[in-house]
C-alpha cells in the first residue's frame, strides 16, 4: 500500500507554499483534526462496518444468554430433555456469534489503529514541514522546547483522541443504537424511553466532558512549568549556589507543584462524583422493574425468566458503557484543543512574504543598504536606525560594534530572514525584496557564532550545503578549512560521527567543520560571525588560514573581535546602537573616531605596544 | 491466587529495569509517606472492602429473587413483593455502589495530589542541597525526570495498589461465594485461569519488546525534530529545509510501522477477553445442564455462578494486565529513593559562625583535591591574595584553575588536604550562606534564568532598587546594550537567552554579580564572550569595579593578565610560578611558554608559521581525567595537554609487553615507535618547545629523558625549521 502523505508531491521549485497548501486545504483546526476521515475514508468506512458488525454481534450474543437460560429453565421446570434441540441450537448460534464478533472486533480495532496511526505520522509530518517554513520572526520568539512537545507529545494526544478514544465513542454509539433495538424486539416501550435517555445522557455527557477538558489542559501546561522551573536549576546550579539561593529556588518550585497538586485535586473531584452515571442507574431499574412486571403478569410468555436475563444483561451491557464514555470523551475534547493548539502555531501570519514573481539579481554588483531601518518583529524598538553603505564586489567588510549595536542584524537581513522595516538593500539594482529566500540563500552563506553541527557524520556534516557534492570536493572544502589532516587522522575519517552519540570536537575544530560547509556552498556574498573566545596559537592560525581561503574571490562581511582581521579589513563599520559611528580602513578610523581610538587604547598591542612586547617575548616565529 | 497473577507475566520479562532494592525496601520507604494519610488510606480501604462485598451481592440478591420468583402464579402477593424487593436493591445497591466510588475517589484524588506534592518538594529540595558532583554529572534532563516523570508513576503505582486491594477483595469473596453455590464450576472456573495467564503473560512479552521498539523510535524521531528545530537557522541559510523534512518522514514512516505491530498486538485484548468470557458462560450453561441431571439447580443458581465466575475472572484479567505497570511504578520508586539517599552538599559544621568582615586575604594552604578518588587535579597549592589583591591565573586547559577558585574558594567542594581560610577564619568553619554572599562568582558559561533582564540582574540582590540595576549596568557599560534591546531591562530571558548573544549574556551576569557587591570575586572566563569594542569598555571600567575587592581572575585576554597585581601559574595541579608579568617573562618558564602559545597572538604580532608546520591535532576529550603515566606521558609530548590518539595508546601498551601502563612510568622504556612518533612531532616545534617538552616529561615521571634522544630531537627541530 502506498504511502499517502499530503506532503508527497512537493517539487524542487521553491514556490510551493506548504503552509498556504495545507491552511488552504484544511481550513480550519476542527476539519484538520477531523480530515483524518478525508485523508482515509475507505480504511475507517471498512473498520466502521466492521465495528457496527461487532456490535451487532455481541449484543445479540447477550440476547442470547438470556434465551439460553431461559429455555433451560422451561426445559427444566416442564420436565423435558435438557439438552433439547432448540437449546443446543441456540448453544451453537451464540459460538457463531461469539466467533464472528471476535474475527470482525479484532479487525476493526486493528485497521482504525493502523489507520490512524499512518494520520498521526501525517499530521505530524505537516506539522513539522510547516513550522519548518515559518521565517525566524517565529523562531525567535518561540521556545523550541515547546514546539518539539506539539510535534511529539500533542500530535500523540490528537492521535489518542482518535484511537483509542473515539473509535470507542463510536462502538459505545453502535452498542447503544443496536442495543436499543434489541430491546425495542422484547418491549417497544422498554426501547424507547432507553433510546430518548440516552440521548439526553450523550449531551450532558458531552457537557461534562467540556469542563474537565481545561482541567487537563491546565495540568499538562503545570507539568510542563514544573519541568522548566526544575530543568532550569539544575543547569543553573552553580549561579543559584554561588548567589546561595536554594531557599528561593525551592519556594519557585513549591508554588508550580502545588498549583499541580490542586489541580490535579480538581481534576479528581471532577471525574468522583459523575452524576450523569446516575441517569443510566435509574432508567435500567425502571427498565428492570417494567420487565420483572411482564414477566410476572406472563407477558412475556412461557420463556418469560429467560427474556427478563435477556433484558437484564443487556441494560448491564449499556451500564458498562458509563465507565468508558466519559474518559473517552474527555480525550476527544483533549484532542480537539491539542488540535487547536497547533493550529494556531501554523497558521503564523509570517511577515516575510515571498515575491510572487521573484526576481534574479547580478551578484557582481556593488551590495548597497539604503536607509534601512529595522525593528524585530512584534516589537516597537528599531535595533537599526537609517543605515546606509555599500559594498564593492568582493571587498572584505570587517563589522564592529557592542551587543546590540546592531551588527548581526545586519547580517541576518542580507541572508534575508528578515525584510527591513524601511528601505532596502540592493544587489546591483535589485532589491533582495523581489528575490526568493531560496535564492537569496543560494549566493549568500552565513557561518554563525554559535556553530551548529548536526549529529551526523564529517561528511554528511560538510555536504550538509551541498548533498550531491562528490567526495572530491568534500575533501578539497576540508583541505582548504585546514580540517583535512585531521579527520584523515581519525580510524573512521570523514565517516566518524559527531556529537551525542560521536566524538566530540573542540570549539576551532567545529568551525573549521562550519567553513569546510560554508566553502562547499561557495557563496557570493561570505558572512561571518566570528566572535570565537581565545584559543590557542594554532587554533588560532588554523582558523585564520581557515577563514583567509574562505574569503577568497567574493565579498565577506565579518563580525570579529580579531584585531588582525580588523588592520587587513578594506572596510571596517562600526557601529553603535543601530547606527554607524565610523566607517573606512582602521588607519582612517584611528584618525576620525574616537570610539575606535578609545577601543585601541584599552585593547593589548596596537601598533605602539607592538615593539615592546616583542623585544619582552624574545620573539615567536 | 494472587502470586500466581504475579508471577504470570513478571516470569517472561527478561528486559525489565534491575532493581537495586527489594520490593519491602522501596515499600517502607513509601510507608514513610502513606502513613501520614494513614486515615485516608484506611477508609479507601474500608470502602474497597465494602465494595466488593456489594459486587458480590448483587447477583445473589437477584439469584434469590429470582429463585422465589413464582411464574406460575403471577397474581401471588410474594410475586409482587419480590419484584419489589429486587428493584429496589438493585437501585440501592448500584447507587451506593456509584456513591462509594466516588467518595474513595475523591479521597484519593485528595491524597494523592497531596502527597504527590510532598514528595516532589522534599525530592527538589533534597537535590537543590546534593553534592555538586552528583548534579553535574547527571544530565538535567534526567534528574527533571526523576521530579516530574518518575514521582507522576508513583503516584499511579499508589492509586494502582488500592485498586489492587479491592480486585483481590472481589476475586476472593466471589471465588467463595462461587465454591459455596457450586463446587463443581467453580473449580471448572479455575481451569479459565491458565489460558487467561498465559495470554497476559505473552502479551506483556511482546507488548514489552515491541513498546521498547515504538519508543526507541519515538526518540529517534523527536531527536531529529528536535535537531531540525535547533538548527533551523542553518538549515535555511543553506536552503536544506526539504531534507530534513524527508529524513523526517523516513524516521516517522518507521515509526508508524512500529505502532502498527503494537496495533495489530493490541487488536485482540479486548475482543478474546469479551469471547473468554462466553465461552465460561457456554461451559457453565452445559455443566448445569449435565448438574441438572441428577439434582437439582435452580435458575436463580445458575444465574448466581454466571455472574459469580464473571466477577472472578474479569478482575483476574486486570490484575495481570496490572503487574507490569506496579513493576515500573516501584521501579519509579527506586530511582527517587536514589536520589534521598544521594550524596549531600558540603553542610555547615555545628560551631559555624558568619565569615568576618574585618579581612580580605585569602590563604590557600597546601591544598590538595581530587573530585574522585586517587585522581588529583590539584596538588599541594600554597599562596596568599592580600586584601584588594588583583590575581590573575593562568594554565592550561586542565590545570585546575577553576576547580580551584570556583568549586573550592566558594566551597562547593571541601578541600581533600590543607586548607582555605579568608583572614584567619577557615572556610570549613564558616557558614556557607555567609561566605557567597562574601565570594562574587561569574563563571564561563553564562547562565540567565526565565524572566526579565532586571530580575536576572536582580537575582543576587534581592534588596537592590531597579535605580541600583540602572547604577550598576551603567558603571560596567552595559546600559547601553540592554538599553538597545528589544524592551531594555524588560526584555524576556527565554530558553536560557537564546535570544541573547553570547557576549550580551555574558554581561549581564557580570551585572548580576557586581550588583552583589562581594567582598571578594571570581571572574571565570568572565569576557571571553565579548567583542573587542564591550572588552574594551569593560576593561576601562575594571580598575573602579575591582577596587577594594580582592580579585582572582581566570584570564584569557592579554589586558587582563597585564593589569594583574600579581599571576598565578598553575601547571597539571600545581603553582609552578607567581608574579607579576615582567617578572615571569624575565624567568622564561611556563608563563613565558604559555603567554607565547595563548596571548601573543591575541595582538597584532605577525606569526609567520605555515599551516603544514601546525603539527598534528587530537581529539579534545576527557582532558581532565588524566589516566597514569601513559597518558601523561603523550600529553606532554603534545605539548598543548591533549589526548593522545588511541594509536598512540596502543603503542604504549604494546611497548610494555602487556603490563599496566598505569603503573610502569616509560621513560628508559620507550619503545622504537615511540621515538619514532617523537621525531615526527619535533618536526613541528620550536628547539624551545623541545626543551619545555622535555621539562614537563621529567615532572610528569620523576625521571630524565635520556640525554642523546634530546639531542637528536633538537637537531631534527632545527633543521626542520631552517627548510621551512
Amino acid at each position: 500500500m502506498a504511502v499517502q502523505t499530503v506532503t508527497e508531491d512537493n517539487g524542487t521549485n521553491y514556490n510551493d507554499d506548504i503552509q498556504q497548501e495545507i491552511l488552504k486545504k484544511y481550513k480550519n483546526e476542527n476539519r484538520w483534526f477531523w480530515s483524518a476521515f478525508m485523508r482515509y475514508p475507505f480504511r475507517y468506512l471498512f473498520a466502521i462496518i466492521l465495528m457496527a458488525g461487532s456490535a451487532f454481534t455481541s449484543a445479540k450474543t447477550v440476547a442470547l444468554v438470556g434465551d439460553v437460560v431461559g429455555l433451560l429453565a422451561f426445559n427444566m421446570s416442564e420436565n423435558l430433555t435438557i439438552f433439547s434441540s432448540d437449546f443446543i441450537t441456540t448453544i451453537i448460534w451464540m459460538i457463531v456469534y461469539v466467533a464472528i464478533g471476535f474475527v470482525s472486533a479484532s479487525v476493526s480495532i486493528y485497521i482504525w489503529a493502523d489507520t490512524s496511526f499512518r494520520f498521526q505520522r501525517d499530521i505530524r509530518q505537516e506539522f513539522y514541514e510547516v513550522i519548518q517554513q515559518h521565517s525566524m520572526a517565529f523562531f525567535d520568539v518561540t521556545d523550541s522546547g515547546v514546539i518539539l512537545s506539539m510535534g511529539m507529545n500533542e500530535v500523540n494526544q490528537i492521535r489518542l483522541a482518535m484511537h483509542p478514544s473515539f473509535r470507542q465513542l463510536v462502538n459505545s454509539f453502535f452498542t447503544i443504537v443496536i442495543t436499543t433495538y434489541l430491546v425495542i424486539e422484547y418491549d417497544w416501550i422498554v426501547g424507547t424511553v432507553l433510546a430518548v435517555a440516552f440521548v439526553v445522557y450523550f449531551i450532558i455527557a458531552w457537557f461534562y466532558a467540556e469542563r474537565v477538558g481545561p482541567i487537563r489542559k491546565k495540568l499538562a501546561t503545570d507539568l510542563g512549568n514544573l519541568s522548566s522551573v526544575s530543568q532550569e536549576m539544575f543547569k543553573g546550579i552553580d549561579t543559584v549556589r554561588s548567589f546561595d539561593n536554594h531557599e528561593k529556588e525551592i519556594t519557585k518550585f513549591n508554588h508550580v507543584s502545588e498549583e499541580y497538586a490542586v489541580d490535579m485535586k480538581r481534576e479528581g473531584y471532577l471525574s468522583s462524583f459523575y452524576w450523569p452515571a446516575l441517569i443510566t442507574i435509574i432508567i435500567t431499574a425502571a427498565a428492570f422493574a417494567y420487565g420483572l412486571f411482564n414477566v410476572i403478569q406472563g407477558n412475556y410468555g412461557p420463556l418469560g425468566v429467560g427474556v427478563l436475563i435477556s433484558i437484564l444483561g443487556l441494560l448491564l451491557n449499556l451500564n458498562r458503557q458509563n465507565f468508558m464514555i466519559p474518559a473517552h470523551l474527555i480525550n476527544l475534547q483533549a484532542g480537539l484543543q491539542n488540535a487547536k493548539r497547533l493550529w494556531n502555531v501554523m497558521d503564523f501570519k509570517d511577515p516575510l512574504v515571498q515575491p510572487t514573481t521573484p526576481q534574479d539579481a547580478d551578484w557582481d554588483k556593488t551590495v548597497a543598504f539604503n536607509d534601512v531601518s529595522f525593528a524585530y518583529p512584534g516589537t516597537e524598538k528599531l535595533v537599526l536606525k537609517n543605515v546606509s553603505f555599500s559594498i564593492p564586489p568582493g571587498a572584505r567588510v570587517a563589522l564592529i560594534g557592542g551587543p546590540g549595536s546592531g551588527k548581526s542584524t545586519i547580517l541576518k537581513l542580507i541572508l534575508r530572514l528578515y525584510d527591513p522595516t524601511e528601505g532596502t538593500i540592493d544587489i546591483g539594482d535589485v532589491s533582495i525584496e523581489t528575490m526568493h529566500t531560496s535564492y537569496v540563500r543560494s549566493k549568500v552563506t552565513m557561518v554563525e557564532q554559535d556553530i551548529f553541527l548536526f549529529s551526523d557524520t564529517l561528511k554528511a556534516n560538510i555536504a550538509f550545503s551541498k548533498p550531491d557534492a562528490t567526495f572530491e570536493e568534500i575533501r578539497k572544502a576540508a583541505e582548504r578549512a585546514q580540517i583535512a589532516t585531521f579527520i584523515d587522522s581519525l580510524p573512521e575519517g570523514y565517516e566518524t560521527v559527531i556529537g551525542e552519540r560521536g566524538v566530540t570536537l573542540s570549539g576551532g575544530q567545529r568551525q573549521r567543520i562550519a567553513i569546510a560547509r560554508a566553502m562547499l556552498s561557495n557563496p557570493r556574498i561570505l558572512l561571518l560571525d566570528d566572535s570565537t573566545s581565545a584559543v590557542d596559537i594554532k587554533t588560532e592560525l588554523r582558523l585564520r588560514y581557515a577563514m583567509d581561503e574562505l574569503m577568497k574571490d567574493r565579498t565577506s562581511i565579518v563580525v570579529t573581535q580579531r584585531l588582525t582581521t580588523l588592520v587587513a579589513a578594506d572596510v571596517i563599520i562600526f557601529m553603535k546602537r543601530g547606527s554607524i559611528i565610523g566607517i573606512g580602513k582602521h588607519k582612517d578610523l584611528l584618525k576620525t573616531s574616537s570610539d575606535y581610538q578609545f577601543m585601541c587604547q584599552h585593547l593589548p598591542m596596537t601598533e605602539s605596544e607592538r615593539q615592546n612586547n616583542n623585544a619582552s617575548s624574545g620573539g615567536n616565529a | 491466587m494472587s502470586h500466581g497473577a504475579g508471577r504470570g507475566p513478571a516470569r517472561f520479562g527478561k528486559e525489565k529495569y534491575k532493581r537495586a532494592r527489594s520490593t519491602r525496601v522501596l515499600l517502607s520507604y513509601l510507608w514513610r509517606y502513606i502513613k501520614k494519610y494513614i486515615w485516608e488510606i484506611s477508609l479507601v480501604v474500608v470502602i474497597s472492602i465494602l465494595f466488593s462485598a456489594l459486587t458480590v451481592v448483587n447477583p445473589l440478591i437477584i439469584g434469590e429473587g429470582l429463585n422465589n420468583l413464582d411464574v406460575s402464579d403471577p397474581s401471588s402477593f410474594s410475586a409482587y413483593s419480590t419484584l419489589i424487593i429486587l428493584v429496589v436493591v438493585y437501585l440501592v445497591v448500584t447507587t451506593i455502589g456509584w456513591v462509594m466510588n466516588s467518595f474513595s475517589t475523591r479521597v484519593m484524588a485528595k491524597m494523592n495530589s497531596k502527597m504527590l506534592h510532598e514528595v516532589r518538594s522534599d525530592l527538589y529540595t533534597k537535590l537543590s542541597y546534593s553534592d555538586m558532583a552528583y548534579l553535574k554529572n547527571e544530565q538535567s534532563g534526567n534528574i527533571t525526570a526523576r521530579v516530574t516523570a518518575d514521582t507522576g508513576e508513583l503516584a499511579v503505582g499508589l492509586h494502582m495498589f488500592t485498586s489492587i486491594v479491592s480486585q483481590l477483595l472481589v476475586i476472593t469473596a466471589s471465588f467463595v461465594m462461587l465454591m459455596i453455590t457450586s463446587w463443581i464450576i467453580g473449580l471448572m472456573t479455575l481451569g479459565a485461569l491458565p489460558s487467561i495467564f498465559l495470554m497476559a503473560g505473552g502479551l506483556s512479552y511482546f507488548a514489552r519488546k515491541i513498546v521498547l521498539r515504538v519508543r526507541r523510535a519515538f526518540g529517534i524521531v523527536s531527536g531529529k525534530m528536535a535537531e531540525g528545530l535547533e538548527g533551523i537557522a542553518v538549515a535555511k541559510s543553506f536552503n536544506r529545509e526539504e531534507e530534513l523534512a524527508t529524513e523526517l518522514r523516513e524516521l516517522n514512516h518507521k515509526h508508524y510501522k512500529y505502532s502498527r505491530q503494537f496495533g495489530m498486538l493490541m487488536m485482540f485484548v479486548f475482543p478474546s477477553m469479551t469471547a473468554m468470557s462466553y465461552i465460561v458462560f457456554i461451559v457453565i450453561i452445559v455443566a448445569s445442564g449435565w448438574i441438572n441431571m441428577s439434582a437439582f439447580f435452580s435458575i436463580g443458581d445458575i444465574f448466581k455462578v454466571l455472574q459469580l465466575s464473571q466477577s472472578f475472572l474479569f478482575p483476574m484479567v486486570m490484575l495481570s494486565m496490572m503487574f507490569p505497570q506496579l513493576e515500573s511504578a516501584l521501579g519509579a520508586m527506586d530511582r527517587v529513593i536514589d536520589i534521598f539517599e544521594a550524596k549531600p552538599a558540603v553542610a555547615d559544621a555545628e560551631d559555624a559562625e558568619d565569615l568576618q568582615i574585618k579581612d580580605d586575604t585569602v590563604n590557600f594552604k597546601n591544598v590538595s583535591f581530587a573530585y574522585e578518588a586517587n585522581e588529583y587535579v590539584l596538588t599541594d597549592v600554597s599562596f596568599s591574595a592580600k586584601p584588594g589583591e588583583m590575581i590573575a591565573v593562568v594554565g592550561h586547559t586542565g590545570a585546575g584553575k577553576t576547580t580551584l577558585f570556583s568549586s573550592l574558594l566558594t566551597r562547593f567542594y571541601d578541600v581533600n588536604n590543607g586548607s582555605i581560610s579568608i583572614g584567619d577564619q577557615d572556610i570549613r568553619a564558616v557558614k556557607q550562606s555567609s561566605l557567597r554572599n562574601a565570594i562574587g562568582l561569574v563563571t564561563q558559561e553564562p547562565f540567565l534564568f526565565t524572566g526579565s533582564v532586571m530580575e536576572n540582574i536582580l537575582y543576587g540582590a534581592p534588596n537592590a532598587t531597579e535605580e541600583d540595576v540602572y547604577g550598576i549596568s551603567k558603571r560596567i557599560n552595559a546600559d547601553e546594550f540592554i538599553e538597545a534591546l528589544p524592551q531594555g531591562y524588560d526584555t524576556q530571558v527565554v530558553e536560557g537567552g537564546k535570544k541573547l548573544s553570547a557576549g550580551q549574556r555574558q554581561i549581564i551576569t557580570v551585572a548580576r554579580t557586581m550588583l552583589a557587591d562581594p567582598r571578594i570575586l571570581v571572574l571565570d572566563e568572565a569576557t571571553s564572550r565579548l567583542d573587542a569594542y564591550t572588552e574594551s569598555l569593560v576593561q576601562a571600567a575594571q580598575k573602579e569595579l575591582f577596587k577594594g575587592r580582592t580579585t582572582f581572575v581566570i584570564a584569557h585576554r592579554l589586558s587582563t593578565i597585564k593589569d594583574a597585581d600579581r599571576i598565578v601559574v598553575l601547571d597539571h595541579g600545581e603553582l609552578e610560578e607567581l608574579g607579576n608579568h615582567t617578572e615571569l617573562m624575565k624567568k622564561d618558564g611556563i608563563y613565558a611558554d604559555l603567554y607565547n602559545t595563548y596571548y601573543v597572538h591575541q595582538g597584532l604580532d605577525d606569526i609567520t608559521i605555515k599551516p603544514e608546520d601546525l603539527g598534528i591535532e587530537t581529539l579534545d576529550q576527557d582532558i581532565q581525567t588524566k589516566k597514569g603515566a601513559a597518558h601523561k606521558m603523550a600529553m606532554a609530548g603534545g605539548m598543548k595537554g591533549k589526548k593522545p590518539s588511541k594509536k598512540e595508546v596502543k603503542k604504549m601498551k604494546k611497548g610494555k609487553d602487556g603490563g599496566s601502563p598505569m603503573e610502569q612510568p616509560h621513560s628508559k622504556g620507550l619503545t622504537p615507535e615511540m621515538i619514532e612518533d617523537l621525531k615526527e612531532r619535533a618536526k613541528g616545534l620550536n628547539p624551545e618547545d623541545i626543551k619545555t617538552m622535555m621539562k614537563k616529561m621529567k615532572k610528569l615521571t620523576g625521571e630524565d629523558f635520556p640525554e642523546e634522544l634530546k639531542k637528536m630531537l633538537i637537531q631534527i627541530s632545527e633543521k626542520h625549521k631552517n627548510k621551512a
